[in-house]
């Protein structure tokens, strides 16, 4: 009986142990602020979200770091990320770097931009930007312990 | 993989008329909190976890009126002209609240002179103010163009500086048509300007009409230092001045509030105030029209008879016309050099009475409509001159006269001589055939 209680322990702890979350998600978002340099020139930049008004362009970043002391497996570390309400994804600005991006119109299905259909007053025809409501990110290399890499993209708030 | 196979199907989703229309006029409204929500799974192991982090901001509030005006060139004013006649001209403007919220407002006419107006000829400065004996401003509450006594809200009667002190709260993407007339002076001549220019600035709701003076982004109207920037946070409310001039003109040179009175001051961008600019220019106004009576027709041989209707002469092939042009003098100030040119349809009737055809009585006198009023013209003895047009100088006039001239196609150029002040009336007259082919 006690020989059976230690092996259930030990599977408990080891069940946990593998379990356990190690990689941390830092969801983070800035305003891209365009100005006019010295030279005259139009540019960009990224500033505080403090100040956001309807028009505004935004850039989320998702940071993933590994905290844990083992290896995430390779090709399992999926993002799923929900366009938020009163914006609209800003067509080509989703990044990843060794991700395969996909999109969503229903929040369920995600597929690549050409296989998205909808119906826009009766007709047929691939989603645009502004109607995706989620973003995916697969991400394939391993992740080791200490390593981490980030996903981006950026909206217009309506 | 999968995972991708299982994505390879294409999706039907179903969209309404609106999905995916962003309107940014109408905005997201302020205060609203946005969450944008991520999750991740990964396995380690070949265990399965998850992860997930939120990030919520607050959407400020966007502080943005417009002011436009339609007028692309300036509005004729008449000497005499006043509002409590109910005979004046106007300039309009439009204020609109394009911000994410209801805003307080707060409006200011302002009399900027002889100022140039964007669009206006002439182009440069106009050389002399008219003489403004009132301005009266009014919001159009029922949008149809005109001032209605007990429906539109008169809002200001007085000169100069016209502070609109009423308590506005528009509503988000409210717009509001106000107008403005001004009395001139019957004295006036021709060609002297008056240009105004209304301004909106966004008002405190908390304290109803008191001018907001600064936002949290830095921005402040004129007069007032520039705030530091007040960074206070994601998920706290801020003011923000919205609005934008792509470029100062002339125009936006002079007006504006400066704290919570309109001054001398340029109008900018990021200062929570729009403002347009409209003006007027005096003419001498002369009301003109257009009268037709069938003198004779050749088939029933009837011929037009004073007060005797069931002669009633057709307008048909070889029938007689009478013609006359007639002129109403509006102004004050006398308009000489008075030109009447009248086309003649050559393909359909012939100058003259062209058959000669005698015993045709003309009116004695002829009632025109002009500018919604009845003029009475009394028609001197000869006008029905077989092959002559004559012209009438104003009544009135020093040199008051009937001459004949020659009537042949394609037009009849008739010169008034003397002068036409308010009340005096002069015509053209003339007779054709209907041709008959």
């Amino acid at each position: 009986m006690t020989h059976i209680t230690l092996m259930l322990a030990l599977f408990a702890v080891l069940t946990a142990t593998a379990a356990q979350a190690q990689v941390r998600l830092d969801n983070t978002i800035k305003k891209v602020q365009t100005f006019v340099n010295e030279s005259g020139e139009v540019q960009r930049r990224m500033v505080d979200a403090d100040s956001v008004i309807p028009g505004d362009e935004l850039q989320y970043t998702v940071r993933f770091t590994n905290h844990g002391e083992q290896t995430v497996d390779a090709g399992t570390i999926v993002i799923t990320d929900a366009i938020p309400t009163h914006t609209e994804y800003l067509d080509g600005t989703a990044f990843g770097s060794g991700t395969q991006i996909s999109f969503s119109v229903d929040g369920e299905v995600f597929a690549a931009p050409a296989q998205l259909l909808v119906l826009n007053e009766g007709d047929e025809g691939i989603a645009s930007a502004q109607q995706y409501t989620g973003i995916r990110w697969a991400f394939s290399p391993m992740l080791a312990p200490g390593e981490s890499s980030y996903v981006s993209f950026n909206v217009r708030l309506k | 993989m999968q995972y991708f196979k299982r994505l390879s199907v294409v999706v039907l989703g179903m969209y309404g008329l609106t999905f995916g229309q962003a309107v940014y006029a109408l905005g997201t409204n302020a205060d609203e909190d946005v969450t944008n929500a991520v999750s991740m799974t990964y396995t380690v192991n070949s265990v399965i976890q998850t992860a997930l982090a939120d990030v919520t901001f607050k959407v400020d509030r966007k502080l943005q009126v417009e002011v436009n005006t339609t007028q692309t060139n300036w509005v004729t004013a008449i000497p005499g002209q006043t509002f409590a006649s109910g005979n004046f001209s106007s300039i309009q403007f439009t204020v609109a609240n394009l911000s994410n919220d209801e805003v307080g407002m707060r409006l200011a006419l302002i009399d900027q002179g002889q100022l140039a107006i964007s669009g206006g000829d002439p182009w440069d400065a106009p050389s002399a103010e008219l003489s403004a004996a009132l301005i009266t401003i009014w919001e159009d509450t029922n949008g149809n163009g005109s001032y209605d006594v007990g429906t539109d809200d008169l809002l200001g009667n007085s000169l100069g500086i016209l502070p609109v002190l009423s308590d506005f709260t528009f509503s988000e993407d409210e717009t509001r048509d106000y107008y403005v007339s001004v009395d001139v002076a019957g004295t006036d001549v021709a060609d002297l300007f008056e240009t105004y220019t209304l301004v909106a600035a966004v008002a405190d709701n908390a304290t109803g009409t008191a001018v907001l003076q600064t936002d949290d982004s830095g921005n402040s109207t004129h007069g007032v230092a520039d705030p530091a920037v007040n960074p206070n946070g994601i998920t706290t409310l801020e003011l923000v001045f919205a609005d934008f001039v792509a470029t100062v003109t002339v125009e936006d040179i002079g007006y504006d509030y400066v704290g919570d009175s309109p001054s001398a001051a340029a109008d900018d961008s990021y200062d929570g105030q729009a403002s347009d600019s409209s003006g007027f220019r005096t003419r001498i106004a002369l009301g003109i029209a257009k009268f037709v009576e069938v003198l004779y027709d050749p088939i029933s041989g009837n011929r037009y008879v004073a007060g005797v209707a069931t002669n009633d002469p057709k307008a048909i092939p070889g029938a007689v016309l009478l013609y006359v042009i007639g002129i109403n003098a509006d102004s004050g100030v006398a308009a000489t050099s008075v030109a009447i040119d009248d086309d003649i349809p050559g393909a359909f009737v012939t100058p003259g009475n062209l058959n000669a055809v005698a015993g045709i009585e003309i009116p004695a006198t002829v009632t025109i409509t002009i500018n919604g009023g009845s003029v009475a013209f009394g028609m001197a003895a000869g006008v029905v001159a077989n092959d002559q047009y004559h012209t009438q100088d104003c009544v009135g006039s020093a040199l008051l006269s009937t001459d004949f001239f020659p009537l042949t196609a394609p037009e009849v150029d008739g010169a008034l001589l003397g002068s036409c002040t308010v009340g005096q009336t002069g015509y053209v007259a003339y007779v054709v055939t209907v041709t008959d082919t």
